[in-house]
């Protein structure tokens, strides 16, 4: 113990005398460093007659040379006029940058280019009735879409998960007086199980326009226009007959693949085409289901779905990433 | 549906265009093609035939449509003449799920192969060719589209009633042999003393083969959705049940009718030897439709000429009186003016519609909900604070509060079946997968919908869920968030670094809105951990920390490179943090070194400090039976008047999941050394005596278990495990929580599990130690496991190979325990409880 004594004085006139940043480091190192004295000393316990009395001691011993050496540095950073980085300064980083999601990057896009287009967004619940999900789209009794394997019911038959975007369309038109243009981002769930290449949870987005006047030419343009938006403007597109029960006529959108380039490969299985979803006009029953009258107001609808899109932009393999799996951000800017 | 182009031709013999024309001809007029093979100078196309298009399951209808769109002949004899004799076939129609069914019978017949061009074409449809009458029945199905079916009357009599089951009959026996369980509303065909087919599926009591001489042909249409329910509720799809699920045409029975006899005539042979069966108790009549020409083109949006649309429909088949069109009966998708509309449309092309004029851009009233903007809002404020944005399930495996939780009834990913109550169940789990990936310093956030029910009333919210590594800093950015937002300072519920904050309460000005600003940032999928390294450097003068930064940020390559950082400086000394992605820990270290040219001076956050010390083998997992063993001591610690020998292998299983750890004796120079206990760090197991001075390093041992205690343990673990499996089988929206396998053993699960099962599962279990599955240990990967798991447990390392254990065709389990070979070994379980308390159901079991 009285070596410990004999140290400390030692070491107070020490740092006392020092008048260099440097000098003040040397002595940090001899007393405080990793192969410094103390940590000798530490090692040092269990061979000590009386171990627990020295390891105390010595602890009390470290805390009192830490403060000299603290004490003494804070006197020589305010007389200095050095530019020297201060001790236990905050980390120093490039500034934290936030991310949105891949998807809401994706729908964002979307949003915009139909804000442009003098569109609204809307929603609706993703419990939803049978009623919302299907009759009001005019999907019979027998649609493969109301299979048991399809649809992940709360309560069946009356309440599931929204399958598809379109029950938020349903809900618009009951809630809302034409004329209206709007666009929705949407999550639905088909009840299927989750591997690297098939969810549960799907992002579509759809949008839904009433007016006087909704003809397939206006669909067909604004289409085109939002593939240019996500594929760039030299993106070929192609529409073709397609069966949807709560349209007619039904449309099926289609881009030239852009790995062949329409010559036919294994991405597009030899069509040279890639489905991209469905549209078509809103069918007068559907309208009529909702209280609006299909000889006075018309209109087309259309949807997409976002993951695999979504999934090949940002280059991930694994569809479950997407959601709660391993996608992360670079914290900085680089 | 497949169409062979050869085929094809027969029906229409003047189309000219090629196979690959035809395939996009086909796409574009709404028969999207799916499947494209050229095959020994043919070609074969898939054709996905739409719901409402049933008329075109078979070749005659897909020409029709090709036909009107190619303006080409369609050739198909519909005026064959049968003559058929007076006799009456004996048939009794009493179910009213018989729309229309034509049948008759041939004697005389002759069963042999078919012809070379029928078998090929039938294998060109994946259909085994069988005999001439059978091949020549689903060869006509093929081509019309309605099927139909044979019946050996030396087998059946000549009496058959289509009837609905009634109970007459429980079981049914197929083709095939398989046996499906009939329930009341099945219809079926029988004959007083068997059911001989049903609507979609014949039976192995009725078959045609080699000594068939007479045969009862017949042809219907059903309800279609009697088919569809029988055909489903017995798990049962054919080539049949496919179309007849559909609507078909009743009208065109008779001429697909003829084209079947005759054909059977022709290449069976045989006579006629009743008339025509035709039961058509409610003939089919289409409604005409009121359809101004006109609408084509409002539809459209471009001018279709009048007589275009009138030489459509009238190809189409339909009858045109002034503005009144009756469709063709085929044709049972066309029942308003907007359908009549697409056919012309189609016919006219979808590529003559522009695709450059978008719908008129003008604004119209604002209907957004302000919820949206409020979430896009946040959103915006929140990254702009440096916080990442995370999407998540909305389904979790346990509940907050179980009177308002929403269960999900039949979602195959069944150990998720609850709609999260909190945003946070969410964030905790992304948070659990960010720190497997060690991910350093993350601060994240969601926007999503939370769920409740209260009395069967579902409710669904919008909430905010934030989390950040300092809670204080989380506070504060609360703060500073809706300071941004201009909103006053909402209800917020904070758990530790968490906070959730509900948005459908927040009251947002009239005129809210929202003015998105231009971001488009990068994200990454990690395969692997983040490596994370120090570095000590000096510099002498001192520098920019900001600059020195920079400098090595640009030495490393930013797809390895993902965050650095200074931790610390002393006068011109820096602590470098780099973290490194996309890469294993020896190219991480090696950038590293070479980066800051380093060369003792690495510190590796990660790894321990000093060497790492060899791994004990575990001969325990390689032989479960090994009872003894020789092994070297490697090292001896001594701490607080404590000693463990580590051992370069060892018997000793120390303890796990459940199980407890060995016992046993070690044994030097003939003197025993009793086992106090066992234990595991850092992968050497660590193995307690009282402490002793005559064991050194290097010193060879013996290794003695206490094989009655180890076995005892084995086998109640595997009763476990197996007990398990049953449990499961009988409720699987349980969720295992633990598993206690010495005595008392016992598994407790989240749920309920009726405690009046236990007799059966007593049963159950016991069955199956009686079949004597294989157990097999092995070690795996978690992306096998996963493969083959029910589910895995959360905090499974992912960076080492697993013990996985797999009970005969059960789904395989994360399991580091010891267990014995077959369920045989366990002897006998007996269920001593079963208590439900707390949401969790307790099973206690011994094992004897």
């Amino acid at each position: 113990m009285e070596d410990l004594k004999n140290i400390l004085t030692q070491s107070q006139s020490r740092i006392a005398s020092v008048t260099k940043m440097a000098q003040l480091e040397t002595i940090r190192i001899e007393l405080l460093g990793r192969q410094g004295l103390i940590n000798k000393l530490f090692s040092a316990i269990k061979s000590h007659p009386n171990p627990q009395e020295f390891g105390r001691e010595l602890n009390q011993f470290k805390t009192e040379i830490e403060k000299l050496i603290s004490d003494k540095l804070q006197k020589l950073e305010t007389t200095q006029t050095s530019s020297i980085p201060k001790t236990n300064l905050p980390t120093v980083t490039l500034p934290k940058v936030g991310h949105l999601h891949p998807i809401t990057q994706t729908e964002r896009a979307i949003n915009h280019l139909f804000r442009e287009l003098g569109f609204s967004l809307y929603d609706g619940p993703e419990i939803e009735t049978d009623e919302y999900c299907f009759q009001r789209l005019n999907v019979p009794a027998n649609h493969p879409a109301r299979d048991m394997q399809d649809s992940i019911y709360i309560r069946e038959p009356e309440l599931l998960l929204r399958t598809q975007g379109s029950s938020i369309e349903a809900r618009l038109l009951s809630q809302q007086q034409p004329p209206f243009k709007c666009a929705f981002p949407c999550r639905v769930y088909r009840n299927e199980k989750v591997n690297k290449s098939n969810h549960f949870i799907f992002h579509h987005y759809q949008g839904v326009v009433v007016d006087h006047q909704a003809t397939m030419k206006d669909l067909f343009g604004t289409i085109n226009l939002l593939f240019q938006q996500l594929y760039g403007p030299n993106v070929v597109v192609r529409f073709r007959n397609k069966y949807y029960p709560e349209v007619e006529p039904g449309v099926g959108p289609d881009m030239q693949c852009f790995v062949c380039h329409g010559r036919g490969c294994a991405v597009c299985k030899g069509a040279g085409w890639i489905e991209m979803g469905g549209a078509g006009i809103i069918h007068p029953h559907v309208l009529e289901m909702a209280g609006i009258n299909p000889k006075v107001w018309h209109g087309f609808a259309f949807g997409l779905g976002l993951d695999r899109w979504v999934m090949a932009k940002y280059q991930i393999q694994d569809i479950r990433t997407l959601l709660g799996g391993n996608l992360a951000y670079k914290p900085n800017s680089l | 549906m497949k169409i062979v182009y050869s085929e094809l031709l027969k029906l229409l013999p003047k189309l000219t265009v090629n196979p690959s024309q035809l395939r996009d001809d086909l796409t574009l007029i709404g028969h999207f093609v799916s499947g494209f093979q050229t095959v020994e100078n043919d070609t074969i196309l898939d054709l996905e035939i739409r719901q409402n298009r049933a008329d075109c399951l078979g070749y005659y209808g897909v020409a029709r449509d090709l036909s009107v769109y190619y303006q080409t002949e369609l050739k198909v004899d519909d005026h064959i003449a049968i003559n058929y004799p007076d006799q009456l076939c004996d048939l009794n129609i009493k179910s009213p799920d018989v729309y229309r069914l034509l049948a008759t019978t041939i004697s005389h017949l002759t069963i042999s192969s078919s012809p070379r061009w029928l078998i090929k074409l039938l294998q060109q449809h994946d259909i085994n060719p069988i005999n001439n009458l059978v091949d020549i029945t689903n060869y006509v199905m093929l081509i019309f589209g309605i099927p139909c079916h044979a019946f050996d009357t030396a087998k059946t009599g000549s009496n058959l009633i289509w009837e609905n089951n009634h109970d007459l009959y429980p079981q049914f026996q197929t083709l095939d042999g398989s046996t499906l369980n009939l329930s009341a509303l099945n219809l079926i065909i029988h004959n007083h003393q068997l059911p001989l087919s049903l609507s979609f599926i014949g039976g192995n009591n009725s078959g045609i083969d080699q000594s068939t001489t007479e045969a009862i042909i017949e042809m219907a249409i059903y309800n279609p959705s009697r088919v569809r329910t029988d055909s489903r509720g017995l798990k049962t799809i054919t080539q049949a049940s496919i179309r007849l699920d559909k609507q078909l045409d009743t009208e065109t029975i008779p001429m697909a009718f003829s084209y079947l006899i005759k054909m059977i005539l022709n290449y069976c042979h045989g006579q006629l030897t009743t008339q025509l069966f035709d039961y058509y108790p409610q003939p089919y009549s289409p409604q005409p439709i009121d359809f101004n020409l006109k609408l084509s083109t409002d539809i459209a949006g471009i001018n279709i000429p009048d007589d275009f649309s009138l030489n459509v429909l009238t190809r189409l088949g339909c009858q045109i009186d002034q503005q009144q069109i009756t469709p063709p009966t085929i044709r049972k998708d066309i029942n308003i003016a907007e359908d009549l509309a697409e056919e012309v449309i189609r016919f006219w092309g979808y590529q003559q519609i522009p695709i450059n004029q978008p719908v008129n851009p003008a604004k119209l009233t604002d209907i957004t909900p302000k919820v949206i903007y409020l979430v896009e809002n946040i959103k915006d404020v929140l990254r702009s604070l440096g916080y990442d944005e995370i999407r998540s399930w909305p389904l979790v495996q346990t509940p907050l509060d179980q009177p308002t939780a929403v269960y999900t009834q039949n979602s195959i990913n069944s150990e998720y079946p609850i709609l999260r109550q909190s945003i946070i169940q969410s964030l905790k789990n992304q948070l659990d997968q960010y720190q497997r990936l060690s991910l350093p310093q993350t601060q994240f956030f969601e926007i999503g919908k939370i769920f409740s029910q209260k009395n069967g009333q579902y409710q669904e919210q919008y909430s905010l869920g934030i989390y950040h590594h300092t809670t204080s800093k989380l506070q504060s950015d609360i703060e500073i968030l809706f300071q941004k937002l201009g909103l006053p300072l909402p209800q917020t519920n904070y758990q530790d670094k968490f906070v959730e904050i509900i948005l459908d309460k927040i009251i947002t000005p009239p005129d809210y809105s929202y003015s998105p600003p231009a971001t488009d940032n990068q994200a990454t999928e990690l395969t692997r951990q983040i490596i994370t390294l120090d570095a000590n450097v000096s510099y002498n003068p001192p520098q920019n920390p900001q600059e020195l930064i920079q400098k090595y940020t640009k030495l490393i390559d930013p797809h390895l490179l993902w965050s650095i950082s200074i931790i610390d400086t002393f006068q011109n000394k820096y602590t470098f943090r780099v973290s490194y992605y996309n890469c294993d820990d020896k190219t991480a270290k090696k950038i590293h070194l070479s980066t800051f040219e380093l060369t003792n001076m690495l510190s590796d956050k990660n790894m321990s400090p000093t060497p790492k010390s060899k791994e004990t083998t575990r001969l325990y997992y390689q032989d479960m039976y090994l009872q003894t063993s020789s092994a070297t001591i490697t090292n001896i610690i001594s701490k607080n008047n404590h000693q463990y020998l580590i051992f370069d292998q060892t018997i000793f299983f120390p303890g796990g999941g459940g199980q407890p750890a060995d016992i046993g004796f070690i044994t030097h120079h003939d003197q025993n050394f009793p086992l106090i206990s066992i234990s595991e760090r850092d992968g050497q197991v660590l193995h307690e005596i009282t402490p002793s001075t005559q064991l050194s390093i290097n010193d060879q041992v013996t290794l003695q278990l206490d094989w009655n205690h180890r076995y005892q343990h084995m086998k109640i673990h595997s009763a476990g495990h197996l007990l398990h499996e049953v449990v499961m089988y009988l409720n699987n929206t349980l969720i295992p929580l633990k598993g206690y396998h010495q005595p008392p053993a016992f598994l407790t699960y989240q749920g309920l599990l009726d405690p009046s099962l236990k007799n059966k599962i007593d049963l159950e279990v016991n069955h199956l130690i009686v079949d004597n599955l294989s157990i097999l240990c092995d070690y795996t990967t978690i992306e096998e496991l996963r493969l083959d798991s029910r589910s895995i447990p959360i905090n499974l390392p992912t960076n080492k190979k697993l013990r996985r254990l797999k009970i005969g065709q059960y789904p395989s389990m994360a399991d580091g325990g010891i267990q014995v070979k077959s369920t045989k070994e366990i002897g006998q379980i007996t269920i001593t409880s079963i208590e439900y308390q707390n949401f969790q159901t307790k099973i206690s079991y011994q094992v004897y």
